[in-house]
């Protein structure tokens, strides 16, 4: 048993993780760039306004990945014995629930000007010595950015699935599920176009209500990350199945009677406990532990810190199942 | 990919069709009618002189109704009335040297600006700069005094620009007819728009295009006096 021993990652994915990094650089860099271009173009539209703030909020989970991958495999320290492991869900904690927020804010914007019937004026752009109406600039800026979203969404997604990086698949979804956003902000300056100033709002309301959506979505998954749920299979709510098959194999060990297991996701790592009872005449007991303990961890490269503790009796294997 | 067709698709469609439209078909209804103009008196943009309507912006609007085989009701008013109407589709345009910077312009539609006005510091004839430390004269009321705290001035108000012996700081307009140098310092710039509607984008577009076309002329009206 080690203390102070920080997580590491297997080396084959050093590259993977590398290339995650490269890859939030990159988001950063294009959606900056995003921003820029659709506050550039932006006018009084809502629509427009609510897929620029979705653009910059989608900054956000990439910048809190770098700073969280900085800091979570640092070695615990005498304040902090566990590590810093959950770094990652604290940085996608924040960058949740501000999501939620803003997404409310830009909601109830939405509905307002909908209510108070505010009808968006686009008038003309110049470039390049051409004056046209803006919202074809408009149209071609959210394009754009709609092809940004679906190449970072694909860039991300194998890489988050190999890393078992929850943070970033959820990261993934988001600059994929941004299509959705784009379109409909599209869709609202089209309709504005054609005479149906309604259009714009209601493209902004739905875009909100998407926000809102996946920020609630982001928290429920983190919220559980930090509530020490039971290692859960990527992107589903399934248990994994990694608890059953720890305590089927401690109690294949010889002088194991009995062994009850618990774990918990601790951002990238499993941590937790195996509880036996050893038979009665064991030879060696201390030793067989110290083997246990590494044999146990190695039946899977998140587990990390596991602990084997002897006990006199267990009153139950497993916790009941709600 | 579907998504990015079905995109394609709809600009395609659009390509033949003339975007953008009015919410309320301003633009049909003005060509061979009434256009309603709402006047805020603010010379030399709108000069008012016992209901004889002149200025640049009065030229400027006769000039396009004319290209609309349009008639002209024109409707004199303050500017929180006049925008106030405009906001809720009672008039089609408001004119009377209006700022692109006002706070309307989240409720009205506010045009592309078609002339930069620019106020300067001229220096009096003996004196330097006119900036940091110096005096400067301002007529009552012009925001201009905010804008020389800001660069250390010291603002002093008058009521008469033309007898003023200091450095004055006026519109470039104004220092040409009080024909006082305009090499002096740039104080501040304001965009000089109309405001049309909102909504009524195939109007306002109209407009915006008409004023590129024609805003070249306005420096030439400026030194006319609006007359």
């Amino acid at each position: 048993m080690t203390i102070g021993r920080s997580f590491e990652l297997p080396a084959q994915f050093a590259p993977d993780r590398a290339r995650a990094k490269r890859v939030s650089w990159l988001s950063i860099a294009l959606l900056t760039l995003g921003s820029i271009a659709l506050w550039l173009t932006m006018g009084q539209s809502e629509a427009m306004k609510t897929a620029w703030v979705t653009e910059v909020l989608s900054i956000l989970p990439a910048a809190a990945y770098l700073i969280a991958t900085r800091y979570e495999f640092n070695p615990p320290t005498e304040r902090f014995p566990f590590g810093y492991l959950r770094a990652i869900s604290i940085s996608y904690l924040v960058a949740a629930a501000s999501l939620s927020l803003i997404g409310l804010w830009l909601l109830v914007d939405a509905v307002m000007k909908l209510v108070k019937q505010e009808r968006p004026p686009v008038g003309t752009v110049l470039l390049l010595g051409h004056q046209f109406w803006a919202g074809w600039a408009m149209i071609g800026v959210l394009a754009a950015s709609m092809l940004v979203g679906m190449l970072l969404g694909r860039l991300k997604k194998p890489l988050a699935e190999r890393l078992h990086d929850k943070a970033l698949k959820a990261e993934a979804e988001m600059n994929r599920g941004e299509w959705i956003s784009e379109a409909a902000a599209i869709g609202g300056i089209l309709l504005i176009g054609f005479g149906f100033w309604w259009g714009d709002a209601a493209a902004a309301a739905f875009i909100s209500l998407e926000i809102v959506r996946d920020g609630w979505h982001n928290i429920r998954q983190v919220v559980g990350d930090l509530m020490d749920e039971a290692p859960t299979v990527m992107d589903r709510r399934d248990l994994e199945p990694l608890t059953r098959k720890l305590r089927e194999s401690a109690q294949q060990l010889p002088w194991v009677e009995r062994a009850a297991v618990r774990l918990r996701e601790q951002g990238r790592a499993l941590t937790g406990e195996v509880f036996v009872i050893p038979r009665a005449v064991t030879q060696n007991l201390t030793l067989q532990l110290e083997a246990a303990t590494t044999d146990l961890s190695n039946l899977d490269w998140r587990l990390y810190g596991l602990v084997v503790v002897l006990v006199a009796r267990l009153e139950s294997e497993t916790p009941p199942r709600m | 990919m579907h998504e990015l067709i079905v995109a394609g698709l709809l600009l395609l469609a659009c390509g033949g069709c003339r975007l953008p439209r009015d919410a309320d078909h301003t633009l049909e209804r003005v060509k061979h009618g009434t256009l309603r103009v709402g006047v805020i008196r603010n010379p030399p943009w709108v000069i008012d002189s016992t209901g004889d309507l002149r200025g640049v912006e009065v030229q400027l609007v006769e000039a396009m109704a004319a290209e609309l085989n349009a008639g002209v009701a024109w409707i004199p008013g303050s500017e929180s009335e006049l925008l106030t109407s405009l906001h809720s589709r009672e008039l089609d345009l408001v004119i009377g040297g209006l700022s692109g910077e006002s706070p309307w312009k989240t409720r009205v539609a506010f045009t592309r600006r078609y002339y930069l006005d620019s106020t300067l510091v001229s220096p009096a004839s003996s004196e330097g700069s006119g900036l940091s430390g110096d005096s400067v004269a301002f007529r009552t009321g012009n925001p201009a005094a905010v804008y020389l705290r800001k660069k250390g001035a010291i603002p002093v108000p008058v009521e008469d620009l033309a007898g003023a012996q200091r450095p004055i700081a006026a519109s470039a307009w104004k220092l040409a007819a009080l024909s006082r140098s305009g090499e002096g310092a740039l104080l501040h710039t304001e965009q000089r728009i109309m405001a049309v509607a909102p909504g009524e984008n195939a109007w306002l577009n109209w407009v915006e295009q008409w004023l590129a076309r024609h805003g070249s002329s306005v420096p030439a009206m400026l030194r006319a006096g609006g007359k």
